[in-house]
């Protein structure tokens, strides 16, 4: 049989198999090669054990009085929740769990596996010690419950779960934390430094300074100077009795009530600010803004994104708004004047005359205010 | 074969600058209607023109392969694999300029439309960059499929060439039933080319109140499968493509004849 007779003979077989195939498997087909095609997976944050792998887990509690400790430091725990405690001593209880390929397997590291207190200068540290690594050996995670007394500074470094301090007097640093940091009804300073998760403060007498390499901080009823912001990371403020200063990166940046003076800069985020007490002064790059009416000394300077500003109810004000590659759109009483081929400018007073200032610069960008 | 190769990138210009055109117009149409309303609309419908790049690359690579088999060609002109590939890197690079030329007037209606103050208005996290980078990786990797359309057309093309009647009612069962087979392949294929580097994209979370950028790797074995398979199957087709050319101007009866004195001579019959 000559080649083009064979082929045709082969595709005639190929497409009864074909014709088969579609008609039973047709649904799977298209399904298996639907989620063939797109498969991720999301960067891990994380201890990398899994949930199903197998452990032996053991507990136990114990206490160490102070002796003139004026510190606490605790090193590479997975969660950790600290509450004020009695008495002069430290108290902990703890859970550790050793995870291999098989509890067996298992058994042999969580034997070497160990958590004790050791005093280093004034500080005690809070130590737990296992094999680094081992043979069939998947990692460990431990968790803390620590009461502290009052006065008592608390560092944690390299906390991979949460961290909940709640009810502490003296001042705390949570150094490189990867997952929540929880602080409450808290009298002292509290720092966060080189945070990737969330930060939580709620009911703060301190001073408050939070870097972030990404993530979000969400600060409520601060009574203190506070300082916040870092890469990738948003801001939420309501309610702090003290002069703020933020940066917001590709995120959200949300300022409400804030007491004192307001200096924030964002880039590439939505920005939302009312009742600034103090003056505001706010450096807005690509980001989306929002004025409401109540706020004080005001100074806006943006570039490249659209600014909202509230003027309904603000009493009297003394605005200058100039826009450059934008445009002024308002439905107040007043006189939008060009000045050159690109920008345009509105100036004048609001009520009687003589109120905050609330000065505007934006370029790339319109500027709308309402007034109803 | 460097000629053949620029000939037929060369070739259905006017196709190409009539759709080049149509898609123009199109986004033209789009400025002259937007208002303040509509601008977002109108930028997304901006980029439909982008749906019809797979289909110019399937016709083009039917129109290549024709032109080439329907040519009067010197008998030592190469053949067979070679020139598939190239006609493959034609229809590539003529469909990347298509799709750059829809991308730039999409470009200019969203500035003419919506502008990138509103966009960032209505972006969860107003970062430009980011929207740009998911685009255009999903747009790339999107557009990894067009190779093996474009191999599957010409496979099926020559299939159809086996026969003098009905060639494109079997040319379409051809392509029906290698798309079939193709199908079945790329999920093994793609796990075998799992060791491929992933690509990045930042995807927007909800986290509470706000959005945040997480970062998600796209394996990219089953792109790169697609592409192996494209290669594949064009390098297959090129003997097929030497047996469609070396027997073109042979009617039936003649090939027929042809081959049975090619035929060996067995049991002594």
């Amino acid at each position: 049989m000559e080649f083009r007779k064979r082929f045709l003979v082969v595709l005639m077989a190929v497409s009864l198999l074909v014709v088969y195939d579609v008609f039973a498997n047709g649904a799977f087909v298209v399904s298996q090669l639907a989620e063939s095609m797109i498969r991720t997976s999301s960067e891990v944050t994380g201890p990398r054990i899994s949930d199903q792998a197998p452990f032996l887990a053991k507990q136990g509690r114990f206490a160490e009085p102070l002796g003139g400790a004026r510190r606490v430091v605790v090193r590479g725990v997975e969660d950790i929740q600290v509450v004020r405690g009695t008495g002069d001593q430290v108290a902990m209880e703890y859970v550790v769990r050793t995870y291999a390929v098989s509890q067996n397997r298992a058994r042999e590291y969580h034997e070497q596996a160990n958590v004790r207190f050791v005093r280093a200068g004034d500080a005690i540290e809070i130590v737990f010690e296992g094999p680094a690594k081992g043979r069939d050996l998947l990692g460990f995670r431990t968790s803390y419950l620590m009461r502290v007394p009052d006065g008592v500074a608390l560092e944690l470094e390299d906390i991979s779960g949460s961290a909940d301090l709640h009810g502490l007097t003296g001042n705390v640093v949570v150094r490189r934390p990867a997952g929540a940091v929880t602080v409450m009804e808290h009298v002292g300073a509290v720092r966060v430094e080189a945070s990737e998760g969330s930060t939580w403060l709620a009911g703060v007498r301190g001073e408050v300074e939070i870097h972030h390499r990404r993530g979000l901080v969400e600060l409520v009823d601060i009574d203190g100077r506070v300082t916040v912001g870092g890469e990738r990371t948003s801001v939420i403020a309501e309610a702090i009795r003290g002069d703020m200063t933020a940066t917001v990166d590709r995120g959200v940046g949300i300022f409400y009530a804030i007491e004192g003076d307001l200096k924030a800069v964002a880039n590439m985020a939505h920005v939302t600010v009312d009742g600034v007490g103090g003056s505001l002064e706010l450096v807005a790059t690509k980001s989306p803004v929002e004025l409401g009416a109540s706020l004080g000394p005001t100074s806006l300077d943006s570039e490249g994104a659209h600014v909202r500003l509230s003027v309904a109810g603000s009493g009297p004000r003394s605005l200058d708004v100039r826009v450059e590659n934008g445009a002024i759109i308002t439905d107040l009483p007043l006189e939008v004047a060009r000045e050159g081929r690109s920008a345009s400018r509105l100036s004048g007073t609001l009520g009687s005359g003589g109120g905050a200032p609330l000065l505007v610069r934006a370029v790339g960008g319109d500027v709308m205010i309402d007034s109803l | 074969m460097l000629r053949g190769f620029l000939d037929d990138l060369l070739s259905n210009r006017k196709g190409w600058l009539i759709l080049a055109g149509v898609s123009l117009l199109w986004q033209a149409v789009l400025c002259v209607v937007a208002s303040d309303a509509t601008g977002g609309m109108m930028t997304l419908l901006a980029w439909a023109p982008l749906a019809l790049v797979p289909l110019w690359a399937m016709w083009t690579t039917g129109a290549m392969i024709h032109r080439r088999v329907s040519s009067d060609r010197a008998a030592s002109s190469p053949s067979g694999w070679p020139v598939l590939l190239l006609q493959l890197a034609a229809a590539a690079i003529q469909s990347i300029a298509l799709a750059l030329v829809v991308i730039g007037g999409a470009w200019f209606v969203f500035l003419m439309t919506l502008g990138v103050p509103d966009l960032l208005d209505i972006l969860p996290i107003p970062d430009v960059g980011w929207l740009t980078g998911f685009v255009f990786k999903g747009i790339f990797l999107a557009f990894l499929v067009v190779p093996l359309l474009c191999a599957l057309t010409q496979t099926a093309y020559l299939i159809g060439r086996l026969v003098d009647g009905y060639r494109a009612a079997l040319g379409v069962w051809a392509f029906v039933v290698v798309a079939w087979g193709s199908m079945r392949i790329l999920p093994l294929l793609g796990d075998a080319l799992a060791w491929l580097p992933d690509i990045p994209f930042q995807e927007v979370f909800e986290v509470g109140p706000v959005f945040e950028f997480r970062t998600v790797y796209v394996d990219t074995g089953p792109f790169g499968a697609l592409v192996a398979l494209a290669i594949v199957l064009a390098a297959a087709t090129g003997p097929l493509l030497k047996h469609v050319e070396s027997t073109r101007d042979l009617s039936l009866a003649e090939y027929e004849a042809q081959s049975l004195r090619r035929a060996p001579v067995r049991n002594g019959r």
